[in-house]
Parts: C-alpha cells; structure tokens; sequence
C-alpha cells in the first residue's frame, strides 16, 4: 500500500517536473523528446488509474502521434532535420529560448 | 494523502504549469506542447474522479469514454494547428505570433 | 533568415503576473478537487444495468460506441475536418510519395518486412479485442496508421498509391458509415443512433472496421501533409 503511494507521488511529481521541463528546456528538439517522455508517464499513470483503454491510446497516439508531428514540426521551425529528412540547405540553427 | 489526492492536485498543478507556459512562452511550438499537456491534466482529473467513483471494482466507463475520445480530438486539434504554424513559418520565417503592428 | 536573433519571451511584469495567476489558479483548483464530493458514484450503475443491451462487454466501448454514439460520430468528424484542413493546406487531393525517398538500406528493409504483417495483426487485434478488454478502433488505427507511415517513410508506396477519390472516401469512411447506419436504422422506426440489441453487436463491429480504416488515412494524412518538403509549401516571399 505505502509503496503504491509513493509510487504514485513520484510519478506525479516527475509528470509535474517534465512538464515544467518541456516549457523552459532552453532547446526546443530537447522539449520534444521531453514532451514525449511526458506522453509514456502519462500512459503509466492511466494504467496505474485502471484505464488500459486510455494508456493503450496516450502510448499510441498522444506520445507516439503527436510526438512524431511535434519533431517534425520542430525539425522544420529549428532548421535542423532527421536523417529522414532531405534538407537542400543545412539552414542556420535557431536559438529557441525558453528559459533564459 | 491517496491515490485520488495525490493524481488530483497533480493534475492541478500541471494545468497552472502549462497556462503560465501558454502566457509567458512566444514560440508557437511551445503553446502548442503546453497547451496539449493541459488537455492532458484535465484528463488526469477525469480518470481520478472516475477511479474514486467505482462500483464494485469498475471504474466509472463515462470518463474513460470521454476521455478516449478528447485525447482524438486533442490530437487532431494539434495535428491541424502544427499544419498552421508550419504554413506559417514557411511562409513568413517568423516562429512566434505577430500582431497586426508588428509587435511580438 | 530573420529569427536568427533570439526570440525574447515576454517581459518581466507579464512573466510575475503569469507565475501569480498560476499559483493562484493551482490554489483554486486544489481546492475544487478536495471538495469534490467522496460519496459520489457516478454513471457506473446506469451503465451496468444496461450493458447487457450495448452488444459488448466492455463497459468503456459499450459507452464509446453505443451509449454515448452522439460523441464518437462527432469525433470522427472533427479528425475528418483537421485531416481535410492538412490537405487544404497543402493545396493537394493525393498525397503522392516524394521523389527523393530514399530507398531502404538491408537492415531497414528486413525490420520493414518483419514490422508491418505484425503491425496489420496487432491493429485487428486491438480491433477485435475491444469488444470484450481494452483495446478500440482508435488504437487500432493509430497502429495500422503507423505501418503505412513506415511504409511510406522507409521509401515504399502506401498512400501515395490512393487516388484522390480513394483518399477522400478513406477519410470519410468512418464518419459516412456511422452516419448512414444511423439513418438506416432511424428510417425503421429507431431513435438517432439507437441500436437494436439483437443487432448491436454486429452494427458496432461494422462501425469500428470502418473507423479503423478512416483514422488509419487520417493519421497518415495529417502527418504527410504537414511535411513541407513539397512545391506547394515552399516559402512563398517572406524573410528567407
């Protein structure tokens, strides 16, 4: 019982920690991957609320659709690319400051 | 503390993280994140209130359905505004949200 | 390019009052959340008592595709619209593959040929599963969503094969079958979206197929028509 409470506080602190990361980590690429990390412990929490339904979509869509969508995005916005990606001209690296 | 106030006050606590992200970061990007990761902690308080309400060891199905399909619509709703930002980045360069005046 | 200078994030007095309203906001709403009413059992008897009706046995599809059909429908169409507003977007009607797709090394190749038919498999699966245990049309679709985008991304043809009327038909599959057996069923002599029980399970079977399918092209489709490695979305005067 004590050790599913402290299981479940560390896992809310972490998701209230990542998300606090994914806002301010001074490189956008950086809070992408973040964001997805956000994604998984979300599904970890929802399976941990008895709603396998609910982890079962977050892993799928909400870390692994958005997630791809949210690199490619950003991969566009930073000019950098994946390896994927046919970038004609390596465009200068944007500075995204979140957190000065 | 339980598992109800324990989920319930992180989800508080992430939808006041991400509406300060919301106001305070201009790169559209990271609206866009903090603005998904709210609809995440409104679902987080769902399915908490859901897991306090069962009966006989099922959990209330109304919120999980909800919840199903706000995740969906969350998904088209960033889907469709990274296809807007990214129009927009491509058209104009900028990465942040002008007003009509120029100002940022 | 222009934004090569850091963008400033809003000033100091916008930040204090931002971290202000945040705190206060958490305080309200911890509040709310402990006020919340410990007695309460929500909906779970309702749907117990009728799930015998819903032609499944998994109480959250039961609601998903039954009780609560209002909202499903109504969701398929919002990812209906987001997907048609990509395509709008980048001004296509098919989303063919790009030329320069590389052509897959023998190790991305052989994961390819192992990863999709196991894909396929967990999407019916998942499909098949949902009636009784967690699963759904919606995680199904985003699996068999993501073999296509594979397949696309390691340089096979997958959607780039639809024609525009096929796209459009797959996007619009699930919206327009669940829309169609609903006024099927209304013109008998049911209520909107009301299913008969001896019926149910086989109409939601049909009904989640068809969403399957449609959230798998939706997916796709808004992934691939966000990518701007595309004539249509080159900059068009701006900065650059």
């Amino acid at each position: 019982m004590t050790i599913d409470l402290l299981f479940d506080s560390i896992l809310a602190l972490t998701l209230a920690w990542l998300c606090w990361r994914v806002l301010s980590a001074p490189d956008l690429f950086k809070a992408v991957v973040l964001f997805i990390a956000f994604g998984l412990l979300m599904a970890l929490a929802w399976v941990r609320l008895n709603a396998p339904d609910i982890a079962l979509a977050e892993a799928a869509i909400g870390a692994g659709l958005t997630g791809a969508l949210m690199l490619d995005a950003a991969g566009q916005m930073t000019g950098r690319s994946f390896p994927y990606i046919r970038n004609p001209e390596p465009a200068e690296q944007e500075v995204d400051h979140g957190e000065p | 503390m339980s598992e109800f106030l324990i989920y319930g006050l992180a989800a508080a606590a992430l939808f006041a993280i991400c509406l300060h992200g919301i106001i305070t970061r201009t790169h559209i990007l990271r609206k866009i994140l903090a603005l998904n990761m709210m609809g995440s902690a409104v679902f987080l308080l769902l399915i908490t209130i859901a897991e306090r309400n069962q009966v006989d060891g099922v959990a209330d199905p109304v919120p999980h359905a909800m919840v199903l399909t706000g995740i969906v619509v969350a998904v088209s709703a960033t889907a469709f505004a990274l296809a807007l930002a990214r129009r927009y980045h491509a058209q104009t360069g900028h990465t942040e949200l002008h007003d009509e005046d120029g100002s940022t | 390019m222009e934004n090569r200078d850091p963008i400033p994030d809003s000033g100091p007095i916008v930040r204090v009052l931002s971290i202000i309203l945040g705190v206060a906001l958490f305080g309200i709403l911890a509040t709310a959340v402990l006020d919340l009413d410990v007695e309460a059992t929500g909906l779970t008897d309702t749907v117990m008592e009728r799930i015998g009706e819903s032609g499944v046995d998994h109480p959250p599809t039961a609601v998903l595709l039954n009780f609560r059909a209002y909202d499903t429908w109504l969701e398929v169409a919002v990812l209906l619209l987001a997907a048609w507003g990509a395509l709008v977007l980048r001004q296509a009607t098919r989303l063919p593959e790009q030329p320069a797709a590389r052509s897959p090394g023998p190790v991305l190749d052989w994961l390819v040929r192992m990863l999709i038919p196991l894909a396929i498999v967990t999407g019916v699966y998942l499909l098949w599963r949902g009636t009784d245990a967690p699963g759904g049309a919606f995680q199904a679709g985003a699996v068999i969503g993501a073999a296509l985008l594979l397949l696309r991304l390691s340089g096979y043809r997958s959607i780039g094969l639809f024609s525009a009327a096929w796209l459009r038909g797959s996007l619009l599959a699930g919206f327009a079958g669940f829309m169609a057996i609903a006024t099927l069923l209304f013109i008998t002599g049911w209520t909107f979206l009301e299913y008969p029980p001896a019926w149910a399970g086989l109409i939601i079977v049909i009904v989640e197929l068809l969403i399957t399918w449609s959230v798998a092209v939706s997916f796709v489709a808004l992934f691939v028509a966000a990518r701007p490695d595309d004539s249509a979305t080159e900059p068009v005067g701006g900065e650059r």
